[in-house]
């Protein structure tokens, strides 16, 4: 192989490393969940969600969190894709959506999440897992993209409860700014 | 807003209009200069020491959302805002019937154009801003909840001046 096509080579390499995002917003060991992680939900999952979530069966998405992505899922996010949802309606009028759900692989609710992925009434959230223990993220992370005047904000992480099975967080409240480096 | 309409609020009109034109960077200052309309004496302060002030003077009430309209049209002068960590927030209530929030465009965390949909029907706003966000620049074209998202827009107050 010639000198150059090493060099080729190993460039794709390395772009093909970069954009595996392994590294998340310097939240080292952490996935950035991407829209592109989420599928529409099949009809027959989405009969297993609340009533309430029926009126936008055409608009919900199960995005699977992954530690690799050969790696199988336990643990998935399901949530309805709000802007493609108003940009079908007349009125654009914002609804009282469920909130994203955090499931297992057998559809055992985990958690709720405080916003809207991926978009919320005006925000963005980012959400970020990793910390990984038996093909579990024990540990997700929610910051917000806020372009109004109170700008960015960030939620307290979802810790894993192994006992519990399920996600919590010790304070609903956002904060104000960027998450603060460990 | 004709001004037949505004009989009795083309003074709180007047200082919002001119505000928004003088101040078009600072939401502190353009709330100031409208304040100084009503309290000559009124000293500049910054968006968080002015909630602070709002809600500990008797001089100030704090009067809630669905009042608002009324009480601008009236030509009453009513501030509200929010303090935040950083900066916060301060607006005028501007005269006029209520509307949709929304109706513009804003850009999204990848740069692309959204079109900002309502939520609901809510008074007007005179609102100034040093940032980019669209919803917080109002000469009485958007509402007081446009500035902020949902959940920050329940913990904006608004208070009425009432005076000694």
């Amino acid at each position: 192989m010639r000198p150059s096509l090493y060099l080729i080579t190993f460039l794709m390499h390395f772009v093909l490393l970069i954009s595996s995002n392994s590294l998340a917003a310097g939240y080292e060991g952490f996935r950035e969940l991407k829209e592109k992680d989420c599928v529409l939900l099949g009809e027959k999952d989405v009969q297993r969600l609340p009533t309430v979530w029926l009126k936008y069966k055409d608009f919900i998405k199960i995005c699977q969190l992954k530690k690799s992505l050969a790696s199988k899922a336990k643990v998935s996010i399901i949530s309805i894709w709000t802007d493609d949802y108003l940009n079908a309606q007349a009125t654009k009028m914002w609804e009282d959506f469920p909130l994203t759900v955090i499931v297992d692989d057998h559809f055992n609710k985990l958690g709720t999440l405080p916003e809207h992925f991926p978009t919320d009434f005006r925000t963005e959230p980012i959400i970020y897992y990793g910390k990984w223990k038996s093909g579990i993220p024990t540990e997700i992370r929610i910051d917000v993209y806020n372009p109004t005047v109170s700008g960015d904000y960030y939620y307290s992480p979802f810790i894993w409860n192994d006992k519990d099975k399920k996600y919590y967080t010790k304070d609903k409240e956002s904060k104000s700014g960027k998450r603060p480096k460990p | 807003m004709a001004e037949n309409q505004c009989q009795k609020c083309h003074t709180l009109k007047a200082a919002c209009d001119e505000a928004f034109v003088r101040y078009p960077h600072s939401c502190s200052h353009s709330v100031w200069h409208v304040i100084k309309k009503y309290v000559p004496g009124q000293p500049y302060l910054t968006a968080n020491s002015l909630v602070h002030n709002l809600t500990t003077s008797p001089q100030w009430q704090e009067v809630p959302i669905h009042e608002l309209s009324r009480l601008a049209s009236e030509g009453a002068l009513v501030v509200g805002g929010a303090a935040e960590s950083s900066h916060g927030h301060v607006i005028a209530v501007y005269p006029g019937q209520a509307k949709f929030d929304g109706g513009y465009y804003y850009k999204s965390r990848e740069g692309k154009d959204i079109l900002a949909g309502p939520h609901g029907i809510y008074p007007l706003a005179m609102s100034t801003s040093m940032g980019n966000w669209p919803g917080a620049k109002s000469k009485g074209d958007k509402t007081v909840a446009d500035p902020w998202g949902l959940d920050k827009f329940k913990k904006v107050k608004f208070w009425k001046y009432i005076g000694d």
